[in-house]
Order: C-alpha cells, then structure tokens, then sequence
C-alpha cells in the first residue's frame, strides 16, 4: 500500500502540530489540552503502527498457551462446563486471523473459569489455575506497560525493553 | 460464596447506572459552548429565583468526569458566590456520579473541611439537559507551578518545601473527613452500611462488578480474580464513616504563597464506608512517587508510615493490615474498572466532552496491572 499508514499519519501529525494546533485559540483551555493529547496519541500510534500483528500476536501466544497447560479440571458441574467451554474456545481461536479479537474472546472465557472454579472448583484446582492467570497476568501486564510506555504513566520506564525487542524475542 | 448477595448496591447508585445506559442511545455528545452555558444558566437561575446573572463565563482545563465553567456572577449574590464553577455531567464519562449527592455532602462537610460553597444544584438536568451543580469559585493550584506532571494530577512532585508545608493539613483534612457525623447531615441519596458487618466492602465489590458487567468490552483476566479473591475476603466494617473517595494529589488545592490548603474538590465519589478505603486509594502508587531511596511518598510527599501514624494519632483508630491490604485490592479493581471499561467505552461512542482524555488514559491499566499483580500474589503468599 501506498502511501503506507504510518507515513499517511506522519503528514497528520505534521500539519496538526505546525499548521493547525499553533491556530487553536491560547484561551481554550480545553482545546489547547486536547491538541496535547492528539499528538502524544497519534506518535504513540505510529510508534505501534509497524507492530499491531506481533503485539497480538504475542499476547495471543501466550495465552493460549496458558490456557492449554492449566491442569486436568477438578471440581463441580459449573467448573466442568466452564472447562470444557474453556477448551472450545481455544480450539476455536486458534486458527482466527484477528489475533486481537481471538485473544479477547478467549480471555472472555478463561475469566468465565475463574468465576466458575470460586463457585465449585476443587480447592487445589482452583489455587493451580489462579497461579496461572496470575503468572500470565505478570507477562502480560508487562507487555503492556512496554506498548504503553510513551503514555508517560508508568513507574519503571527504564526498566523496560524497547518494542523491537519486545517483539522480535 | 452462595450466601453473598450480589445485588447489594447502593440504590441511587444503580440507578445511575441505568439511566446512563438510557442515555448511550442518544449518541455522542458535543461540548457546550460558553454562549450555550450562560443561556442554560440564566433558564437555572430564573427557574431556581436566583437573582443575578452570569458574565465572562470561561471552560476551565482538567476534570477527567465533568465539563466544568467559571463565571462571574452580576446582581444580587452573596460574596463568595461573586465567581462561581459549574459542574455538569457529560453524557458518559469514566466514572458516573451523582450530582445531587455531591452537593449534599459539600454541604454536609461544609466548615468542617475547607471546600467550595454550594449555590445550586440542578439533579435532574431541567435546565441544561445535563444533571449540574454550581458552586462559589475557590482560588489555589492543584501542584506547584515547577511540579510538572501528567493528565488528572498524575505524575506531579511536590518538592520538599511544599510537602513540609502540606502534609499535616492534608492528614487532618482526611481525617476531619471521615470524623463528619453522617446522622442528620442532610445525605439523604447515601446508603448506611449496617456496622459490624460487611455490607461497606460487599457493596462496592458489588457496583465495581455492575460496572463491570454493564460496561465491559475487553477481556482482563487479571481482574476476574481479583473479583473473587475480593468476594471471598470481605472484611467486616465496625465503623462506617463518610469517605470522600478519591482523596488524592490532585484533587485539592492550595495557596502557593501561604502554602495553606484552600479547598477539597472533587466529591463525587464520596460514600458511607470503612476508613480503610480512603487509605488504601490515597496509597495507590499511581497518585504518588518513589523518592531517591525507593521510597513510595503517598501524594509525592510523605511515607505510608507516616500517614498510618498521625491518622491514628489523630483519630484514635488502629489500622488493620489486612483490611488495608483489602481495600488496596478494591483500590486496583475499581481504577482498572475505570480505564477499561467506562472509559473506552464513553470514548468509543464518542459521548464524553473529552474523548482523547479518555482513550489516553486508559492506557493507564498497564501500570495498575501491574500493582494488582503485586497485591494478588501477597494475598496469595
């Protein structure tokens, strides 16, 4: 495609920074603040721009992983169907070409387990599928933190990799 | 978990929520001009027998929730209401409060703790479409001028001067907060937890879920388990106490010369709960920052220890660790349930008067995962 999206926002980002904003009335006070958050969203977006598929790709990955090494189901009816629903899912979601839409709808139904192992989960079985959520929340909170590290909010910016090398592991 | 009733929520609370979900279907929502404010305020003023008029009315930056105005008042109008401040609910916003509630308990605090006087309150939205509150106009900053900082009061630094100055006030204010008598204090919208009990944490378990669950779109898995672990840990509440809710760096002012707090802002999200809420949000490493030593500083400006110390000191309660811990968990869970539902939502559907705010801020949930995560596996250990 061409002219390829990131140089098409490029010229946006341009022409709203040199052209458009500098003419937004200075006692705006509103507006002055929304042009600030339209260029620190749009240079986010073309930072990601290269790496939508890898990024939900990755996370995809990961889950699906997770959701494929969760132990054997122990518990009552509402765990079983839960489960079983669980392994549907996943097999489902494995060959979508959205890996963003196949990552949510399989989170959906990992978090359908969650409630259904509080309710009638076999003790041990729970605290083994809680541990891995919690241990593939820690991934992915920190895979987050690094796509979102130019939003300016987090704790720890210089501890996190780059998205290249994020990505490209 | 069979005995737990999900449905305990405060009821103006969940109607709220409704009549959010009434109004999505109208679509997105445009910011009011000044001409069409000082048109609404002069309907309110006549419907409400206020005599007097708006002039040089200005929208003010800031204010993540609500559109808000400052105006001068010509006519006959008692001094502090010379300059007022409009408050008015967007369509959708990140989080939906009440304005009605919010101006019974300014009015409820009022002397007690420095806050804006109300002049009028208009729940219904009769006069501008939207539900509004106006109050009298209280001069301050929110940081210093050199305390940098991002959107809502995010990231800010105090500096040493003005933390020595402002953390024994902002301690007290806290706890002259939770020290109001809710009995006869006029809020009349709020629900009392029974003491004893654990209705305080359920009920808010149970609204954050609501929310949840009317407003989700993305999966989080994280926060799931974070809703059980919350449901099968609920502490008992002794003493329910008035809370302000979002008691945070940002959300007061002060004076930059006499270093004097002139004004706590930003109630909507007050309610009748355990005092250990208000801790555990005040403690939320996002509303304050690491020192030289690693240090968390609760507002950038002193230790938890500290805070813990002169609360006590000052109010006679023990803080308990495990209902503090509890209520840092909730603290997670409402603030994820902030940015990744309502928000994303309201700035989908384009029904928020600051739509880039809210998609930016939702980028906020990586870092509060990563508290969460934090806390869960404590609970866990």
């Amino acid at each position: 495609m061409t002219p390829n999206p990131t140089i098409r926002l490029q010229s946006l980002l341009q022409t709203l920074e040199h052209v458009i904003f500098p003419a937004v009335d200075s006692q705006n006070s509103l507006a002055q603040e929304q042009c600030g958050l339209v260029l620190g969203q749009l240079r986010m977006m073309i930072q990601h721009m290269p790496w939508f598929g890898a990024y939900h790709a990755l996370c995809y990955d990961d889950l699906a992983r997770t959701v494929a090494g969760l132990p054997a189901h122990g518990g009552g009816d509402v765990s079983g169907k839960a489960c079983a629903a669980l392994a549907q899912v996943l097999a489902r979601t494995a060959g979508m070409e959205d890996r963003n839409a196949a990552y949510h709808d399989l989170g959906h139904a990992l978090e359908t387990l969650l409630r259904a192992v509080a309710e009638d989960g076999e003790r041990s079985y729970r605290r083994a599928v809680e541990a891995q959520v919690l241990d593939f929340s820690r991934r992915q909170s920190l895979r987050a933190r690094t796509w979102f590290k130019d939003a300016g909010f987090d704790h720890a910016p210089e501890d996190l990799p780059s998205l290249e090398q994020m990505l490209k592991k | 978990m069979s005995t737990i009733d999900r449905a305990a929520i405060e009821p103006r609370l969940l109607e709220l929520l409704y009549d959010k979900h009434e109004r999505r279907k109208l679509g997105p929502y445009i910011p009011r001009t000044a001409q069409e404010i000082g048109e609404g305020l002069e309907r309110l003023f006549a419907q409400q027998g206020i005599a007097a008029r708006p002039a040089n009315i200005h929208r003010m930056g800031g204010g993540a929730s609500k559109e808000q105005f400052v105006f001068d008042m010509v006519g006959d109008i008692a001094p502090e209401f010379s300059r007022c401040v409009l408050r008015m609910d967007p369509r959708e916003g990140i989080i939906e409060t009440c304005r009605r509630r919010e101006a019974q308990v300014l009015r409820a605090v009022y002397g007690k703790v420095p806050v804006p006087p109300v002049l009028c309150v208009d729940g219904d939205g009769v006069a501008m479409g939207q539900p509004l509150m106006i109050t009298g106009f209280v001069g301050g900053v929110t940081k210093p001028s050199s305390g940098g900082g991002g959107p809502s009061g995010l990231k800010v630094r105090m500096g040493e001067r003005v933390s020595a100055a402002l953390t024994q006030q902002f301690i007290e204010v806290f706890a002259n907060v939770h020290a109001v008598a809710i009995a006869g204090a006029g809020l009349d919208d709020y629900a009392v937890p029974r003491p004893g009990t654990t209705d305080a944490a359920l009920w808010q378990v149970n609204y954050w879920t609501k929310v949840r669950e009317m407003d989700g779109l993305d999966s989080l898995p994280l926060l799931t388990l974070a809703e059980t672990w919350l449901y099968d840990n609920l502490p008992v509440c002794d003493e329910p106490v008035l809370l302000h809710g979002d008691h945070r760096l940002g959300n007061f002012l002060f004076d930059e010369e006499s270093l004097r707090i002139t004004a706590v802002l930003d109630w909507e999200l007050a309610h009748i709960g355990d005092f250990h809420e208000d801790l555990a949000y005040d403690f939320e490493p996002l509303f304050g920052s690491v020192d030289e030593n690693g240090t968390f500083l609760v507002g950038s400006m002193f230790t938890t220890d500290h805070m813990i110390a002169a609360y006590e000191a000052l109010t006679g309660r023990k803080v308990d660790a495990r209902t503090l811990h509890w209520y840092k968990v909730l603290t997670s869970y409402k603030l994820i349930t902030m940015n990744h539902t309502s928000s994303i939502i309201a700035a989908r559907d384009g029904t928020n008067h600051q739509n880039a705010l809210l998609a930016f801020l939702a980028a906020v949930t990586a870092e509060l995962s990563s508290t969460m995560c934090d806390l869960l596996a404590e609970s866990a250990a």
